[in-house]
């Protein structure tokens, strides 16, 4: 402030020195005053000039009042651009945070219009922003129970469920939410995959109640036609099929109830070296002992030396459902191969077939409980319809999968495929067997 | 979007208004035309008799679309494309409600097709056609939505392949009943549906050309794709 001041007092005073000096004080001084005026307006346009570019253009520079005024034009600059940058960051990240959603977004305004759409809604609803920009969403997602939801209140919180515009295997469950005035949020998430479940779910039920009840029945109808004064006769020929009927249903317990037991992992998995060889061997001679074998021939091939770190008795029960399911469903003479082998990084038992095949539209369900490629097959054959939910489960267990390969008319290949790091080599189970630190079970 | 701001804000929303009544009824149509197919193909008699009774909503849609478009050529006057707008909605919509007949035509030949023995593989053809028209009838609409000329042309174009499609089914149509006159009646009902499907081919290729001319202001009936692609690139 003071500068000012000091500025202005010692122009004024040389001028009325000066003009003493000469005479001519009032003329000198007025001629101070205009050259003050004018230094200041000076002042006044290049601060315009400065605030309106402040790039090009250098700010008035003068000790004092401007100089103050500008150096808090600059803080305040600064702090703008900060905040700016600050904001701008968090909306880039917000931004890219809605937009990785896996749920379908778009921001409605007042008449359904797109106003913003992330990049999910793009596969899942074909909303493209911004080449959508400004069009109503009604005009794009046209199904009716669609329209439906977007005529009802926001606040009964309705969901409708379409087809996804994209692709029909998708289903999408559609939600509308208010959140500002008149603004509208529309949420479209991918739910076939749940809707596959409650499928699964539904037919599980519906299929073990199907399957008990069916030798249920049997039973039933013997015991209710049989009274204390029936024919000894009759009870000869009834024992035979309803002990056969009680047996399936022990069987399809005794399944259920180990695929239950595998799923909850209640049994603690044993890994111990088994020699897969002999393993292999033992189920072909118990396939051989089936009733339904019908002289397919068994061939065994080991190509591997490799033993597998494993549980025995679940590895055996799970090849043996291979094996057998091999040996019933293929027409007499067929060829079954049982191998071993490595095969780059994995170990794999295969169960190859040279029987009838499966329609590959029957692959992916095929180890659903109860799922049956041929309604009735299965059930002459005394399966229970869980072999294959047992394979897959026992596998997942020891870090494997099951990779079904098959035709119709082509034979069909199961291939159980284990990671290599379940393997150890033969010799080396032997030696550590000498020095007693493993358990062998074969 | 070329709408230009018009003075009246109301005149603004009725033009969307009809422009979206439309769009509802193309859902409801092509639903009526999933349905009637689904019907068809898995012998759904339940399905079959719902599409039938769907028309009536379809019904009272059109002249509720129809009275908006007289409303607004009556009270506003449009001109320009507002007037191109007016007209190819009011046009559209007697298409979509023909293609909502031909639905329920196909829903009667499922019902029809429902009670008699059904052979597996001869359907194949039929949903394939089926689905090729779904889909044409899916983009028109989607391209009368976006304005998007490009794909009003590829609707056209595909029109062509839906009758070659509709042409090969007959002859193979006609070939099962040369050889074996117990399966007239059940390859009568599927012709019948073929042609429902071909008229919806066509209905649909229908809008496709109203989208061009309400965009470019060029009418391109009755011509062919080719020269209807040089009309549009102003050739």
């Amino acid at each position: 402030m003071s500068w000012d001041y000091w500025r202005l007092i010692t122009l004024i005073s040389l001028a009325g020195f000066a003009g003493l000096v000469i005479g001519e004080m009032m003329t000198f001084l007025f001629a101070a005053t205009l050259l003050y005026l004018l230094w200041l307006q000076k002042q006044w346009f290049d601060l315009r000039e400065w605030l309106n570019k402040p790039k090009k253009n250098p700010p008035p520079s003068a000790e004092g009042v401007i100089d103050d005024v500008c150096g808090q034009i600059e803080r305040m600059r600064a702090q703008n651009s900060n905040r700016k940058k600050k904001l701008t960051g968090y909306l880039k990240r917000f931004k890219k945070a809605t937009a990785a959603l896996p749920d379908g977004i778009v921001v409605m305004g007042e008449f359904g219009q797109v106003e913003w759409a992330n990049l999910s809604s793009r596969e899942l609803l074909g909303i493209h922003w911004p080449r959508d920009a400004k069009l109503r969403v009604s005009n794009l997602l046209r199904a009716p129970a669609f329209h439906k939801l977007l005529a009802a209140p926001v606040s009964e919180n309705q969901t409708a469920l379409i087809e996804s515009p994209m692709n029909e295997a998708i289903q999408l469950e559609v939600k509308v939410v208010e959140y500002a005035n008149k603004d509208r949020l529309l949420i479209a998430r991918d739910v076939s995959h749940t809707i596959k479940l409650q499928r699964m779910r539904r037919d599980f039920v519906a299929n073990v109640s199907h399957e008990l009840r069916t030798p249920l029945t049997v039973l039933k109808g013997y015991l209710e036609s049989f009274d204390e004064h029936s024919d000894p006769a009759m009870w000869q020929h009834a024992l035979p099929v309803m002990q056969q009927q009680t047996q399936r249903m022990h069987m399809m317990i005794k399944d259920l109830l180990a695929l239950s037991q595998l799923e909850t992992g209640e049994k603690p998995l044993q890994h111990r070296p088994t020699d897969v060889c002999k393993l292999l061997q033992s189920v072909i001679d118990d396939a051989k002992r089936l009733e339904s074998f019908r002289d397919q021939e068994l061939l065994l091939k080991c190509s591997s030396e490799k033993w597998l770190l494993a549980d025995a008795d679940e590895l055996r029960s799970a090849i043996s459902n291979l094996v057998f399911n091999a040996v019933k469903y293929t027409p007499p003479g067929s060829e079954i191969t049982v191998s071993w082998l490595v095969e780059n990084a994995d170990c794999v038992i295969e169960v190859t077939d040279n029987g009838e095949g499966i329609a590959s539209h029957h692959l992916e369900r095929l180890t659903e409980r109860f799922y049956r490629v041929d309604n009735g097959r299965d059930r002459e054959n005394g399966g229970t319809g869980l072999g294959l939910a047992i394979v897959k489960h026992v596998l997942s267990r020891h870090k494997g999968r099951l990779d079904i390969i098959s035709e119709l008319g082509e034979g069909a290949t199961f291939r159980c495929v284990f990671p290599l790091a379940q393997s150890i080599a033969a010799a080396n189970v032997l030696n550590n067997q000498i020095s007693g630190n493993i358990n062998i079970d074969t | 979007m070329a709408i230009n701001q018009h003075i009246s804000q109301k005149f603004e929303k009725q033009l969307e208004d009809i422009r979206s009544q439309l769009l509802a009824m193309g859902g409801l149509v092509e639903q009526q035309v999933n349905d009637a197919m689904k019907a068809l193909l898995t012998g759904d008699a339940e399905l079959a008799r719902k599409v039938m009774s769907g028309d009536e909503e379809v019904n009272h849609y059109d002249i509720k679309a129809d009275e908006s478009c007289f409303n607004i050529i009556a009270m506003r006057q449009p001109t320009a494309s507002d007037l191109r707008l007016v007209t190819v909605v009011s046009k559209a919509i007697s298409d979509l409600e023909r293609i909502g007949d031909e639905a329920v035509r196909i829903a009667k030949m499922a019902l029809n097709l429902s009670e008699k023995d059904r052979p597996k593989k001869n359907y194949r053809e039929l949903k394939a056609l089926g689905k090729h028209v779904e889909e044409m009838l899916h983009n028109a609409l989607d391209a009368f939505v976006r304005q998007d000329v490009t794909l009003a042309l590829e609707v056209a174009r595909e029109d062509h392949s839906v009758d070659e499609e509709y042409e090969s089914l007959l002859r193979q149509l006609m070939t099962y009943m040369m050889e074996d006159p117990r399966k007239i009646s059940r390859s009568i009902d599927m012709m019948w549906s073929a042609r429902a499907l071909e008229r919806i081919g066509d209905h649909s290729r229908n809008i496709a050309e109203y989208t061009i001319y309400m965009v470019e202001g060029k009418d391109v009936r009755h011509l062919s794709v080719d020269n209807m692609e040089k009309v549009v690139k102003g050739k």
